[in-house]
């Protein structure tokens, strides 16, 4: 019963923790569309930095992890393949695969120990230090002050660094085909091309920003409510990824169910 | 010293010398049900210094985190300038916190930027005051906590009494007409909590700057109070001038500022008797 209990206490911990992320989504949206035109400008050249903060940098991650996985799939792929005899179309799942369902989430789940933590501890040690109040005793809304452009980079970075991840991996799959099955290149760019449409592309590409908003308003959101000292920072960067990666595959699996007719 | 203050812009104030600036009138607030506020009636006037003084856990800092507008009251009015800040909106709070400073306890230097954009930030998004100008600006206000040769250092390399010298000068970046101060003796040497008392009374002085500073510093607090209080157990327990205060002959308020351990103020914070707790009754 205790058991019980304690799961119902932590199913309602994480419910409120989600409202809190669209409250958060809610403040950023106002601060984004509605408060520049009452005379509280964006802070465009910090988002920038942002982004190349947290954008740029994961760069060689993604390209690891992305890459790693594009060999291993092909190789997997290509053996299952092999019993019934059409290898070629080792490619076709490369594209599809990436495009659609991969890079976007592997970008996400990188990007969510790579930027989703560095933000919750961030602002977590902020809020601890006073930082967050002196801000707000300042009349500057931390909000937009530290959270707009974080956000706003991570919406505009994390489909950027999601295109990079297609290519890594797609390379990985296409130096197993040419390297260890012995196609032809241009067989592996036809078959990936053939079998892939629009959708693929304009799925992968949205799902990429919802990612992006889940592990800006998360990261933000987890280190927004520390409270007391470093093991309340501690906790919300653990805290900031687990919540992540579990959206994140929780928001995939129901967009690729929506996605699929 | 206050001569440094003087070039910025600002617009001549429509409260005179002795005017109240700030107001309370009966202030309630609790935690998780637990009252710490208990009805505070509190006044502030133009170049006063008002020395709030009291136990942890009295309500003092919560009483400062109220009127600086970082929370609300449950019931009662918090009047800045003549504004009643507890029914405003945050963005209607904005023209009215740009008028008051706030030194916090461990400085709350932004720990990203520089000392000199630590003091430049509130320059920068609140006037529209030229590069040039507000590194003019930030020397002034670095030379006045003796720290100029340190501006482009950042916080991670200076020691807690610097960080909070940055800490002041940022507070005053804007000439505000009150400045806050959260135990700004804490952490500082002699030499310089006494710069920093200086500091206090000459801005109030040469400048009609109102201070309202929460200290447990006993000698600083004599030295820069016009008034004093004592909160205890959520209300206000005493009143007065320095000179006041000190011939009172309430006895909690003697054991307080005399810093003894025995007297009427209880060590203890439990609410079960000692031999019953531990005999498991």
């Amino acid at each position: 019963m205790t058991a019980l209990a304690g799961l119902g206490r932590s199913g309602i911990e994480v419910f409120r923790f989600v409202l809190s992320c669209f409250a958060l989504l809610y403040d950023f949206l106002y601060w984004l569309a509605v408060a520049p035109w009452r005379g509280f400008p964006v802070r465009v050249h910090e988002s920038a930095r942002q982004a190349v903060r947290l954008g740029v940098n994961s760069i060689p991650i993604v390209f690891l992890v992305n890459f790693f996985v594009g060999v291993t799939l092909a190789v997997t792929v290509a053996d299952i393949l092999r019993l019934f005899g059409p290898v070629e179309y080792t490619g076709s799942v490369m594209g599809v695969g990436f495009w659609r369902e991969l890079s976007p989430l592997l970008t996400a789940i990188v990007m969510a120990g790579f930027a989703g933590a560095s933000l919750a501890a961030e602002i977590g040690t902020m809020k601890v230090g006073e930082e967050l109040m002196a801000l707000e005793a300042s009349a500057l809304n931390p909000v937009r002050f530290l959270c707009v452009p974080r956000l706003i980079a991570l919406l505009l970075m994390v489909p950027v660094v999601t295109l990079f991840g297609n290519v890594f991996g797609i390379y990985g799959g296409f130096l197993v085909c040419t390297g260890l099955l012995e196609q032809s290149p241009t067989l592996f760019w036809d078959k990936m091309l053939d079998s892939m449409k629009m959708k693929d592309i304009w799925v992968g590409g949205m799902k990429s920003v919802i990612f992006g908003a889940i592990v800006g308003l998360v990261g933000l959101a987890q280190g927004l409510r520390v409270r007391g000292g470093a093991e309340g920072v501690g906790k919300a960067t653990t805290n900031a990824v687990v919540y992540s990666i579990i959206l994140i595959i929780a928001a995939d699996c129901a967009l690729t169910i929506a996605l699929y007719f | 010293m206050t001569d440094a203050a003087t070039p910025f812009p600002t617009q001549p104030s429509e409260f005179q010398k002795g005017d109240v600036v700030i107001r309370c009138r009966n202030i309630t607030k609790s935690y998780d049900g637990r009252p710490i506020l208990k009805g505070i009636d509190l006044e502030v006037r133009k170049g006063e210094t008002l020395v709030i003084m009291g136990g942890s856990g009295h309500g003092k800092s919560t009483m400062l985190r109220l009127m600086i507008g970082a929370e609300r009251p449950d019931s009662g009015t918090i009047e800045l300038f003549g504004n009643d800040i507890t029914a405003l909106r945050e963005e209607q709070l904005y023209p009215i916190k740009r008028k008051f400073g706030v030194l916090f306890q461990s400085g709350a230097l932004y720990n990203s930027m520089t000392v000199g954009d630590n003091i430049a930030l509130p320059l920068r998004e609140h006037t529209n005051l030229d590069e040039h100008i507000i590194s003019i600006i930030v020397k002034l206000k670095l030379e006045l906590v003796g720290l100029r040769d340190f501006e482009h250092l950042v916080p991670s390399q200076l020691s807690g009494g610097m960080k909070k010298r940055v800490g002041l000068a940022r507070a005053i970046a804007l000439d505000p007409e009150i400045i806050f101060y959260d135990e700004p003796g804490a952490g500082l040497d002699p030499v310089m909590l006494a710069v920093i008392d200086e500091l206090i009374t000459g801005l109030g002085e040469k400048l009609g700057v109102a201070s309202i500073v929460v200290t447990h510093e006993m000698d600083s607090a004599f030295r820069i109070a016009d008034r004093m209080v004592l909160m205890h157990g959520g209300v206000i327990l005493a009143e007065g001038t320095p000179e006041e205060i000190r011939n009172s002959p309430d006895p909690v308020l003697q054991q307080f500022i005399q810093g003894k351990a025995e007297g009427p103020i209880p060590l203890r914070l439990s609410s079960k008797d000692f031999a019953e707790d531990l005999l498991g009754g």
